[in-house]
């Protein structure tokens, strides 16, 4: 009887035990309301979360939106893929290895410190010095030398017009704070002279801006911005939809319409400034012919690649190397490759491959929007004209490290997006001799390169590009030249914003209606 | 029993040194972590060999690993490569959260997966049983993201209950813990039913009844200890696949814990954060079987450890 008695008291707690559980639940429940109204914070969901705030350890562009709301670089990338001064007011060459920059006067950091010459020639050696991700970045400085407080003198290792371009990526650190506590301080509390402030970071969960106080330009519409991130496509979808979020970063294309439909959020694209292409190797095997290269050009079908596979959400067919807004750019002056397998085949014919030839196609998996499946649609095109190349995918880290270790044979799947608004940007990566990628480094395009870097005159140069572009496009033709990325971001219906070709959100323009 | 723990712990630390130099090896032969980090390809070749040799990543992979062990010695795991942070407190930073919901999602598997395997195993063959025995089966062959992506799609698009993902209020926990929990939850379930069979049968019981105990609490207090001794086992075991194995559900759920970490660790051949969650994770693994295997011996009277 005494144990019935105990035994009933014990189910009694689980009854307990399980109503406080509901009731919790329930409290919980009903303690969660979703947010947005014009008073509230913009929240924005992006694709990765920063590993640092120090941007010259972490340079991935979903971490830069976070940043660039707190740091601040000498000149300012514009939508229009040009640049602008911003915090050096103007810059000028005194002598041909040093460029002289005025800097804006009154501006301070968050902490109160002053941004100076001081502060510039600081932030140039961290830059030269990171072992971060900006490694090498800077390689052409040789070092920064204060004039006065408010110029200073950038030196170079050569006379370089890439300098200009350039200080749209050279941020500006706090000499004082940043010493003290480092890099690795400073990648957790930021300090800058943007039109944000740092207010919180939660790993995994949160980070915070509030508005400057003391900004000194034009200050932001929008009060408060909250950053989350979602590695899943679907999740951040989800999150605009339950109106959670007002901004989200990376849609998947296959989910666009799903955000189309919902009634409370849009679909905000734009073309990317990241240019899409096959490198062939052109010292070696059948596509060292110039021939050859010509003839794959015409062998890829490539809009109906992009109406098919990427439901039309991607620009072709690319041509050049020269990107809009950059000097020097050409525009309709060069004729893009037609889609022609019969010209194809008499061109290979004619380089002596009437049966085709067997080659290698090499490209990443996830690291571009649907590089896999792109280059196997590629590669079925060119099966067409009688060239079997063989798919060989890889995981992005083993992908980068082989591409860039040994110069594979064949053809490799390849993008570019410049980060300063520079015609040789590029070319730096994939057509210089010794750099990481340069699967189309000749002679020519060397001499072409030093040239440009080393002619000053703004109109000689670009004649130089000009004559490079012409050589690498018609004449060389190292790339299948294939298409431009397109960025899908989703908006809330609540705001207005519009997004940038540059891969980077910013939100000086967002207004809630 | 000290015999056996210091024989366990021995083991512990030959199984540690075990899975770090196997990770470390693989790591070192998947790719150069410069390579990836120096991607966009603005470093020159040169600056490319100072930063492997500031990095250390010049030296032969013995020495490599040697230099990590001594390290390790003292508590220091490295600098993680692309945090530019203690490699060990940013595995500090994720894994409560990791562990929450590890927690969370076995809690709720207990919680449902108990009621159904005693009450199909007292009534096999009835409505219940054949309920119960059709949710473990949906619970063990559901893929975990679609599950995780309907519950979204039902709980926070369409009704608004819950939060879709993130880690902002205590509700964030609810939608990710039943997705995780529902395998371990089919596990348990299935395990008690098969281990309730076994038990009812025995004599203990049937003492139990003949003595004129109701059927209720010859099931609670007599078969459903016994039938559990099986079930801790499964509980340990399926606790520490959910600590190491919550990949999927953590990147669905955006979840801040060590899944989604470890994947980008990975991705960047980020070599210290690697070791670093490699380490922890098993570190913790070994700790929770040894755990079980104590916990067990002390549940059933007829395991004595030595």
């Amino acid at each position: 009887m005494r144990r019935h008695a105990r035994l009933e008291h014990s189910v009694w707690r689980r009854w307990r035990l399980g109503l406080a559980l509901a009731g919790g639940l329930a409290v919980a429940l009903g303690g969660w309301t979703p947010p947005a109204s014009a008073a509230d914070p913009l929240e924005v969901v992006l694709g990765g979360e920063p590993t640092s705030m120090d941007p010259s350890v972490d340079t991935l562009k979903s971490s830069l939106v976070i940043t660039n709301t707190m740091l601040e670089t000498l000149a300012m990338n514009t939508p229009q893929q040009t640049f602008k001064p911003w915090l050096a007011e103007s810059w000028q060459l005194v002598a041909p290895t040093k460029w002289r920059l005025k800097l804006k006067r009154g501006v301070k950091f968050h902490n109160g410190e002053p941004f100076d010459a001081d502060a510039v020639v600081y932030s140039v050696k961290v830059f030269r010095e990171t072992k971060g991700l900006a490694r090498g970045w800077f390689g052409f400085l040789a070092g920064a030398e204060k004039v006065d407080d408010l110029t200073v003198d950038l030196v170079t290792n050569q006379p370089s017009a890439i300098v200009p371009s350039s200080l749209a990526f050279l941020y500006v650190f706090p000499p004082k704070y940043h010493g003290q506590v480092g890099s690795e301080g400073f990648a957790r509390k930021p300090v800058g002279t943007g039109a944000w402030r740092f207010v919180s970071w939660t790993p995994g969960v949160q980070f915070k801006v509030e508005p400057n106080p003391d900004y000194w330009g034009k200050k932001p519409t929008v009060g408060e911005v909250h950053f989350r991130w979602a590695a899943e496509g679907s999740s951040r979808v989800a999150l605009l939809e339950t109106g959670e979020v007002h901004l989200a970063q990376n849609v998947p294309p296959a989910l666009a319409e799903r955000v189309e439909r919902s009634g409370t959020a849009r679909i905000e694209a734009v073309k990317s400034i990241r240019k899409v292409f096959i490198q062939f190797n052109i010292n070696e095997g059948p596509t060292k012919d110039p021939k050859v290269r010509r003839a794959l050009n015409h062998a890829v079908d490539v809009e109906s690649i992009i109406r098919t596979l990427f439901r039309g959400r991607a620009y072709g067919r690319d041509k050049g190397i020269n990107l809009e807004g950059f000097e020097g750019y050409q525009g309709a002056k060069l004729q893009p490759f037609k889609y022609d397998p019969e010209l194809a085949k008499k061109l290979l014919a004619e380089a002596g491959y009437p049966n085709g030839f067997e080659t290698t196609l090499w490209h990443p998996i996830g690291r571009y929007m649907l590089d896999k499946e792109a280059s196997q649609a590629i590669a079925g095109q060119l099966a067409r004209v009688g060239v079997k190349a063989k798919l060989e995918g890889m995981e992005t880290g083993t992908y980068f490290g082989k591409m860039s270790k040994e110069k594979v044979p064949g053809m490799n799947f390849f993008a570019c997006g410049p980060l300063y608004m520079n015609p040789i940007f590029c070319p730096l990566v994939h057509h210089q001799p010794g750099a990481a990628f340069a699967y189309g480094a000749d002679e020519r395009t060397a001499g072409f390169i030093k040239a440009y870097t080393e002619t000053l005159d703004e109109t000689k140069r670009i004649k130089v590009v000009q004559d490079f572009e012409d050589y690498a496009y018609n004449e060389q033709i190292a790339w299948i030249w294939l298409w431009h990325q397109q960025d899908i971001y989703g908006a809330s219906n609540k705001i207005n914003w519009k997004p940038r070709s540059d891969e980077l959100m910013t939100f000086e323009e967002v207004s809630f209606k | 029993m000290k015999a056996y723990l210091q024989r366990r712990i021995l083991f512990a630390l030959i199984a540690l040194a075990g899975v770090t130099v196997v990770v470390s090896a693989m790591l070192h032969i998947s790719g150069d972590p410069v390579a990836v980090m120096l991607q966009s390809g603005m470093a020159s070749q040169a600056e490319r060999d100072a930063l492997r040799r500031e990095l250390g990543f010049d030296k032969p992979f013995v020495i490599q690993y040697l230099n990590f062990v001594r390290g390790a010695l003292r508590g220091d795991l490295g600098l993680s490569l692309r945090f530019r942070q203690p490699a060990l407190t940013i595995v500090r930073e994720r894994l409560p959260a990791t562990f929450q919901l590890a927690a969370a999602a076995m809690a709720f598997a207990i919680l449902v997966a108990v009621p159904i395997g005693v009450l199909s195993a007292v009534r096999p063959r009835s409505l219940v049983d054949y309920a119960g025995r059709l949710v473990t089966l949906v619970g063990q062959s559901i893929p975990l993201f679609w599950l995780g992506i309907m519950l979204v799609m039902v709980f926070a698009v369409r009704l608004r209950w819950l939060p879709s993902a993130g880690k902002l209020d205590a509700t964030s926990l609810i939608l990710p813990a039943v997705t995780l929990g529902l395998y371990p939850m089919a596990r348990i379930a299935r395990t008690l039913r098969a281990s309730m069979f076994e038990v009812l049968p025995h004599e203990y019981c049937l003492t139990a009844r003949s003595k004129g105990l109701s059927e209720q609490l010859v099931v609670i207090r007599h078969a459903l200890p016994n039938a559990l001794l099986p079930v801790v086992t499964v509980i340990g075991l399926q606790f520490g696949a959910l600590l190491g194995g919550a990949v999927v559900t953590e990147t669905i759920f955006a979840w801040p814990g060590l899944g989604w970490l470890s994947v980008q660790a990975v991705q960047a051949r980020d070599f210290p954060l690697v070791r670093a969650i490699v380490a922890v994770v098993s570190m913790l693994l070994i700790f929770i079987n040894l755990l079980t295997d104590v916990l067990y011996a002390y549940l059933n009277p007829r395991i004595r450890l030595g």
